[in-house]
């Protein structure tokens, strides 16, 4: 379990947290949405203990980060958003240097490192300069790093972050399998989207002050994707859709927000009044204007 | 403790650091033979040698040995050159002498002999300057020795002995000592030195046979008595063999101050009871165990590991750079702090690891250093001063060492680069030259002949890092009493400053970077 406890944060004068609080459960997966400069990568920083924090604590299974930093390490992975590492390293030579780190025996690390990075597709770059690998093999050295002792509770941060496909579906299951193994998953993205079909619940977070948090199932009933229809009829067909929702013109176009029913029965209903549908489709961005509505209801 | 090795290994087993091992290895050799080429200007050899040729077949003979300074065995290599002498052209020039053959050897452990034969032209023309009718009065044969060694070098003209039939016809120049055989058929050269209270001869000869005995009179003076009575009051050394023969006495045992012996006389005695007698050769006085000051005091001066002390603070700054300031510039130091360690631990185990390194690196070049200065001399650095440099190079690199390690937990990358390059200057260089103005404006430009602007000096390297060296040359210098006392440095002192340098950056280092954001 992972908890942020009233967490507050400054960069100078830069107030960069201000009291954020939120928990992810034990087979959870929660996301952690916010435009960039939200605030996320701080709040994570400090939950795995790199970064003291002005206020506030990060609780991993119970062990505060700040007073028990490592034991708490412990019990938390961590992807970073751009993972650095000293670069002169080879892979192999980092992985080993880290895991003495780990307390773990040279033989056992060893055994280890071939384990784990080849099943992270690793295994063919053992020998390469860490200053050489790409940003997917760098989350992917990280990932394996942070799988040295199996930890409970991961955190991923904007891992999908200019990754190709197989790297997004490889890190969306990584997610669910940690997920039904019982661990504590935070998954930041500054894209609602990303996490959804993934995370159980979504923690919104803006210009460093949390927002809310909605359950995935919430999210999706209130941020229903608006339906753009062309129709041959215009001003009858606002009469008829008021019917299902709020409707609003667009150029050429309609747009239906909130639909109240499918998109079949809102056709029929049109064709029962002669008004033809021209054309018919379903506005993608469903889940961002929620995010955007959010933001703006919260800014302010 | 894992990662501090970790840590240790890396630091250490860098590349930068092994190449710059490898460099203080070299250099460390490097600086032994400095150390020796200055040695070889400031203390002296003593070579002994003769040649002589058979005219009659042209064989040659050669023996030839040297002392260093201290009177041990010296390795030398030797260059001869038999040839024409010209005694009325100027010693410098190139006709002064004109070389007919030569040789070159290595004499291991002082001793050498060789055996030549000489070819009829070259014989020729030996034959014919020597002769006393034909040959201008100003050209003799003649024999030119050049030895080199770590420990002195030395190019003279020795003796050369021609054996015409069954005499020594000519012998030139008459230069060291030799026996002569009144009669014809022995010749040698000897050499008598006191050391305190032992004297010691030694005589390279070329004896006809067997069975001859050694014998030794010590004068007051240069005269050597005459008659019978003279015979009876020499001592007995030994037997004489043909090439090195060494004898020790011992002057107090036989009650003889050796402060008014000035010359011995020497016979040998064959086995049919004839006696060859020697010149009246002067005692050459010798004080051993400057060698051994002389190369310590070279060795700490500042050819030999001032310079040391004065390069290796940039592997030290470099250290710093590449455990803390490059991979927290770099924002690399977080990924690392993520795993189950503190940040004590971070700071605390990359300090111990380069500190480490700067002590097995300053071992490693001291025994480079001691280790090839014996190869070459035969004499190193003695254990207790060995003591005294290591610990005054290490505080110095250690002091500096933790002030970069202090500027690295703020400074990132090239910034921390420049400001401890700046340090490195100032405390090098800057900060003597503000002495130097402060003591002229203090004491006037006569300051250097006074102990004042010393003073100055050493309370000035209480305050810089890198001069805490110079403590450690001073005591050596005490102790080998080529400095003078100075009374401002106190040992008690000198300790503080060093531990107070090497643990405040430490300690102010941990306030900056317990709480310091590690991303870029
Ligand atoms: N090391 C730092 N120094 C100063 N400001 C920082 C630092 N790191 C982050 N910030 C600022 O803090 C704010 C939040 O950054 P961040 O946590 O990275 O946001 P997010 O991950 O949500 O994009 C941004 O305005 C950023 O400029
Ligand atoms: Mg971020």
């Amino acid at each position: 379990m992972i908890e942020i406890k009233n967490v507050s944060k400054s960069f100078g004068n830069h107030k960069v947290l201000e009291d954020v609080s939120f928990t992810v459960e034990n087979g959870e997966i929660a996301g952690y949405v916010g435009l960039n400069g939200a605030g996320k990568t701080t709040t994570i920083r400090i939950a795995v203990g790199v970064l003291p924090p002005d206020n506030g604590d990060a609780i991993i299974d119970g062990i505060s980060v700040t007073k028990e930093k490592k034991r708490a390490s412990e019990r938390i992975g961590w992807v970073p958003e751009l993972p650095i590492f000293e670069t002169d390293f080879k892979v192999i030579d980092y992985f080993l240097y880290i895991a003495g780190y780990y307390g773990i025996s040279v033989d056992s690390a060893k055994r280890l490192a071939k384990e784990k990075l080849e099943m992270l597709e690793l295994g063919n770059a053992l020998n390469m300069k860490l200053a050489a690998l790409s940003q997917g093999m760098k989350k992917r050295f990280a990932l394996a790093v942070s799988l040295i002792n199996d930890p409970p509770n991961f955190i991923f941060d904007e891992v999908l972050n200019g990754l190709d496909p197989q790297g997004i579906v490889f890190f969306r299951e990584l997610a669910l399998k940690f997920k039904s193994q019982g661990k504590a998953v935070l998954f930041s993205s500054h894209i609602l989207s990303e996490v959804q079909g993934i995370a159980d619940k979504v923690v919104f977070i803006h210009k460093g002050k949390i927002l809310g948090v909605y359950k995935m199932n919430e999210i999706a009933d209130i941020a229903k994707p608006a339906i753009i229809l062309k129709v041959d009829k215009v001003n009858e067909s606002l009469y008829v859709l008021k019917e299902f929702g709020k409707a609003e013109v667009r150029g050429e176009s309609i747009a239906l927000l909130d639909p109240s029913a499918s998109t079949g029965e809102i056709v029929k209903a049109l064709l029962e009044h002669g008004i033809n549908v021209l054309e018919l489709k379903q506005e993608e961005k469903g889940l961002e204007e929620f995010f955007f509505r959010l933001i703006k209801d919260g800014g302010n | 403790m894992k990662p501090l090795f970790y840590d240790f290994k890396r630091s250490f087993l860098r590349p930068a650091t092994v190449l710059s091992l490898v460099a203080f290895i070299v250099i460390g050799v490097g600086l032994s033979y400095i150390v020796t080429t200055t040695l070889s200007t400031s203390v002296r050899i003593y070579t002994e040698g003769f040649g002589k040729i058979d005219l009659s077949n042209g064989n040659f003979i050669f023996y030839f040995n040297a002392y260093d300074a201290n009177l041990k065995p010296l390795n030398s290599n030797v260059a001869i050159y038999l040839g024409i002498m010209n005694t009325s052209a100027n010693s410098l020039s190139a006709d002064a002498f004109q070389t007919l053959k030569s040789w070159t050897f290595k004499a291991t452990n002082g001793f050498y002999a060789l055996n030549d034969t000489i070819n009829e032209s070259v014989l020729s023309q030996i034959m014919s300057s020597q002769s006393t009718t034909n040959a201008p009065s100003n050209m003799f044969p003649g024999l030119r020795i050049q030895v080199s060694s770590s420990l002195g070098v030395s190019d003279e003209i020795i003796g050369l002995a021609m054996k015409e039939g069954d005499r020594y016809a000519y012998i030139t120049p008459f230069g060291g000592f030799s026996i002569i055989d009144q009669s014809g058929n022995m010749i040698g050269d000897v050499w008598a030195y006191l050391n305190k209270d032992e004297l010691m001869l030694t005589a390279l000869l070329d004896l006809p046979g067997n069975g001859f005995t050694f014998r030794c009179a010590i004068l007051n003076s240069t005269l050597i008595p005459q008659g019978a009575e003279a015979l009876n009051n020499t001592i007995y050394l030994g037997e004489a063999n043909s090439g090195l023969n060494v004898y020790k006495l011992n002057l107090s045992d036989m009650n003889i101050s050796s402060s008014s012996i000035s010359n011995v006389y020497l016979t040998v005695e064959g086995p049919d009871g004839k006696i060859y007698s020697s010149f009246s050769l002067p005692i050459e006085r010798v004080s051993t165990g400057r060698l051994q000051g002389e190369i310590e005091s070279i060795s700490t001066g500042s050819a030999g590991l001032a310079l040391f002390s004065l390069f290796f603070p940039i592997v030290v700054l470099y250290i710093a750079y590449a455990l803390i300031a490059k991979p927290k510039g770099m924002g690399a130091l977080e990924f690392l702090l993520a795993r189950p360690i503190s940040r004590w631990d971070v700071y605390i185990s990359r300090f111990t690891a380069g500190a480490l390194t700067t002590l097995v690196s300053s071992a490693v070049f001291l025994l480079a250093f001691d280790a090839s200065l014996m190869l070459i001399t035969g004499y190193g650095i003695s254990a207790s001063h060995l003591v005294i440099i290591f610990l005054g190079i290490l505080s110095s690199l250690l002091a500096f060492y933790s002030v970069c390690y202090m500027l690295s937990t703020v400074l990132g990358g090239s910034k921390y680069l420049s400001l401890s390059i700046l340090l490195y200057l100032f405390f090098t260089m800057i900060y003597n030259i503000i002495i130097v103005i402060l003591g002229t404006e203090l004491y006037g430009t006569g300051m250097y002949l006074s102990n004042n602007f010393a003073r100055l000096q050493y309370i000035s390297y209480y305050f810089n890092p890198i001069g805490l060296v110079n403590f450690a040359s001073y005591f050596i210098g005490r102790s080998l009493n080529t400095m003078q006392e100075i009374s401002v440095v106190n040992p008690y002192l000198v300790v503080v400053s060093a531990i107070l340098w090497i643990a405040l950056p430490i300690v102010i280092g941990w306030l900056l970077f317990r709480k310091a954001n590690l991303s870029r």
